[in-house]
């Protein structure tokens, strides 16, 4: 998988997986290296970048013609997040996204299917526990997971005792119940902690921004789908795929910061739990785009970023992954597939789609746009 | 009373960061050991190129600036919000023995101008030291000669951010007064420890004194390494078109002629990331720059006594773990 990357007036070609510039087949990359010029990304705090999806996908349409594809908006998540939550704006938002998401289904004939990722609410404290021996993490995505790093004794009670704390789960207790991959338990910190309704972990790797809304543990999730529906948020893959198989092209969208009370589209509220850990975020993208339950993500739901990278580092681009997806739709040879999302690596770390197109933005500094492409599927652009 | 960490060298009770405070007699931290973050970086996002390649820095900011740069991309912490901001409350024991569980090499005081808090961060850096671990920071090189002594006898290395060449600008966009005791102090710790310098370029605005800068650093070391930042504005200068990658290139290679390890960054994919060894040109180190400020380490190709595999050049590793003062 090979990238480019703009930086506005500027563009960098690297192999995705050694991070090193790299040649392409100019023949494919001019008309995408313009594309992602056109279209520089507004910024996470910027409603606009919710039409910069729909905008650029329109041009993914023109240009690839795309069987599956899958957007992501973080724009109602973000409204809140950092900053005090503007109500009449991010509902604005919410509607328009929805709206825009039909008329491009619609106008392009695709079968929609729409999850709404959770609402957030006010935030009510952090969770810091300050006397803790071990070291507790934070996820700067999934401000409700936290995790627990050498717990010393007396750290579970004091996490077990704290009324803000919902579930503390051991690494070896969810190794006993799933299997999964060696750098999956690599990565899983010693403890999974959930936080309950409005409480947020404060701890290594937390954001330096106050919060004022946070997520929290969803045990369903709000999916609109015009390809049937299913139980399970595991189970929705499984749907998209056979709608696939039967010829129809589907668009799967993931919108962070939408619960029920704002899905004004009918829905159906789906189990979204794998044991007792909701799925969210990467965890929650992957499990749509692969149907693999959570245990077989490339990633833990929260995972342990102090744990070093070996040289020479492969996927520098990547999260964490040793090696991209490959069992995702994004990934089936027999489909064209795409991939636009508001959220940074994520979309090519977890769909893997011939064609990913992500914003490039690293702890609220937006530095461009990534574009990743399978070169030998590409080769019948238009 | 006057506070003698930074050269503003504030009246009490007027502590322009507004940190410090005098009580009996003495200036002391409003703050003591509060801090807005901590997590592990490695040392090539730091910026540091040329010691502890692949390694890992707790990276640790308290709150508060004493500068007021009009395009701090940190501008969060810099200055408090007006909703405040939470704070970690870790002993000095506590954050060497966070660092040495979460396998770090050592502390590294950044995000913010530590010298605001320079007690506790002197106090952090003595517990390092007793767990054996390593102590740096980055820092926009402002503070006395009283407390870069300081610094330099618990610090193994610093990144100072030399903004510009020239006072005016200093004036006019980083609301500190002059150069001249940034100059002196990068003087000073080029003696004492292992130095780097950053200078983040607003084009128009200072690209003009990439030349003055490179004669300046090399008299202080010809093999210094310089971070050159494609700065990205933000805050007051939010808006602005960031600098034209082309032309600071130009600037870049015409840089690298006396300093070799001149490096540009803070765009994803720059070219101008790598070592290069000055002798041959082989790629000594790869690196890429993936977010704000410096890079990751994708490859060292040096050997195992930090020359050139191709033509022996001894590349100027510093070696930290062996001390690192100098």
């Amino acid at each position: 998988m090979k990238a480019i990357i703009d930086v506005r007036e500027w563009q960098a070609t690297v192999d995705l997986k050694t991070g090193k510039p790299c040649l392409i087949d100019e023949k494919i990359a001019a008309p995408l290296r313009d594309l992602i010029s056109r279209y520089p990304y507004p910024g996470d705090r910027n409603d606009e970048g919710a039409d910069w999806v729909t905008a650029i996908a329109q041009e993914t349409v023109k240009l690839y013609d795309p069987q599956f594809l899958y957007f992501n908006y973080n724009q109602p998540i973000f409204n809140g997040l950092y900053r005090p939550r503007q109500e009449e704006q991010r509902q604005r938002t919410i509607k328009k996204i929805l709206a825009d998401c039909q008329s491009f289904a619609e106008e392009n004939n695709f079968a929609l299917v729409l999850a709404g990722m959770g609402d957030t609410v006010p935030l009510k404290g952090y969770i810091s526990e300050p006397h803790l021996k071990g070291l507790l993490m934070a996820s700067a995505w999934s401000h409700y997971l936290g995790g627990l790093l050498q717990a010393e004794k007396g750290d579970l009670e004091l996490l077990q005792k704290n009324q803000n704390v919902a579930a503390v789960i051991g690494k070896e207790e969810l190794a006993a119940a799933y299997q999964m991959s060696e750098n999956y338990y690599k990565l899983l910190p010693q403890y999974l902690l959930i936080a309950k309704e409005g409480y947020s972990f404060k701890g290594m790797f937390s954001h330096n921004q106050n919060m004022h809304y946070t997520e929290c543990a969803r045990t369903h999730l709000p999916v609109y789908s015009q390809i049937g529906y299913c139980g399970h948020i595991e189970g929705l893959n499984s749907l998209i795929s056979t709608a696939l198989d039967q010829g129809r092209k589907v668009l799967l969208v993931v919108v962070e910061g939408l619960g029920e009370a704002d899905f004004t589209l009918p829905y159906q509220m789906l189990n979204n739990l794998r044991g007792q850990v909701p799925y969210n975020g990467y965890s929650l993208v992957y499990t749509l785009a692969s149907g693999e339950k959570m245990e077989n993500c490339p990633l833990p739901p929260l995972f342990d970023m102090t744990v070093q990278s070996e040289l020479p580092r492969v996927f520098p681009l990547s999260m964490s992954v040793e090696k991209l997806p490959e069992k995702t739709i994004g990934c089936r040879s027999d489909l064209r597939t795409a991939a636009i999302g508001c959220r940074s690596m994520v979309t090519h770390t977890a769909i893997n789609a011939d064609l990913n197109i992500e914003c490039y933005v690293r702890a609220s500094n937006n530095m461009g746009v990534m574009l990743s492409l399978r070169e030998e599927k590409l080769a019948g652009l238009k | 009373m006057n506070c003698n960490y930074c050269e503003f060298r504030c009246q009490m009770p007027n502590s322009l960061c507004k940190m410090y405070e005098e009580k009996d007699g003495q200036i002391v931290e409003k703050y003591p050991h509060k801090w807005c973050s901590y997590h592990p970086n490695a040392t090539e996002s730091i910026p540091i190129y040329h010691a502890l390649p692949n390694c890992q820095m707790m990276e640790v900011g308290s709150f508060n600036c004493n500068a007021n740069c009009a395009y701090c991309i940190n501008a969060r912490v810099a200055t408090i919000p007006e909703n405040g901001l939470f704070l970690f409350d870790f002993t000095p024991e506590r954050l060497a023995e966070m660092t040495a569980k979460s396998g770090c090499a050592g502390i590294h005081f950044g995000v913010n101008e530590f010298v605001v808090s320079l007690p506790s961060v002197l106090a952090a850096a003595a517990a390092a030291s007793r767990l054996g671990l390593l102590v740096g920071g980055s820092s926009n090189g402002f503070m006395t000669p009283e407390a870069a002594e300081l610094i330099a006898a618990k610090f193994s290395y610093l990144n100072i951010s030399l903004k510009s060449f020239s006072s005016e600008y200093y004036q006019k966009y980083t609301g500190l007064p002059s150069v001249e005791p940034i100059l002196r102090n990068i003087k000073y710790f080029a003696d004492k420890l292992h130095l780097e310098i950053t200078t983040p370029v607003v084009q128009g605005l200072n690209d003009h004194e990439l030349p003055a800068i490179t004669e300046f650093l090399a008299g202080v070391n010809p093999n210094i390494a310089w971070h050159i930042f494609r700065l990205q504005p933000q805050y007051k200068m939010e808006g602005r078109v960031p600098p034209d990658i082309n032309e600071l290139t130009v600037l870049v290679e015409k840089a690298r002629q006396k300093l070799p390890f001149t490096y540009f960054s803070n765009f994803i994919g720059s070219p101008l990331d790598n070592t290069i060894c000055p002798v041959c040109g082989e790629i000594l180190m790869e690196r890429i720059c993936r977010s704000s400020c410096g890079a990751v380490l994708l490859d060292n190709y040096l050997n195992a006594d930090n020359r050139c595999a191709r033509c022996g050049y001894q590349f100027p590793l510093a070696d930290l773990n062996k001390g690192g003062q100098k």
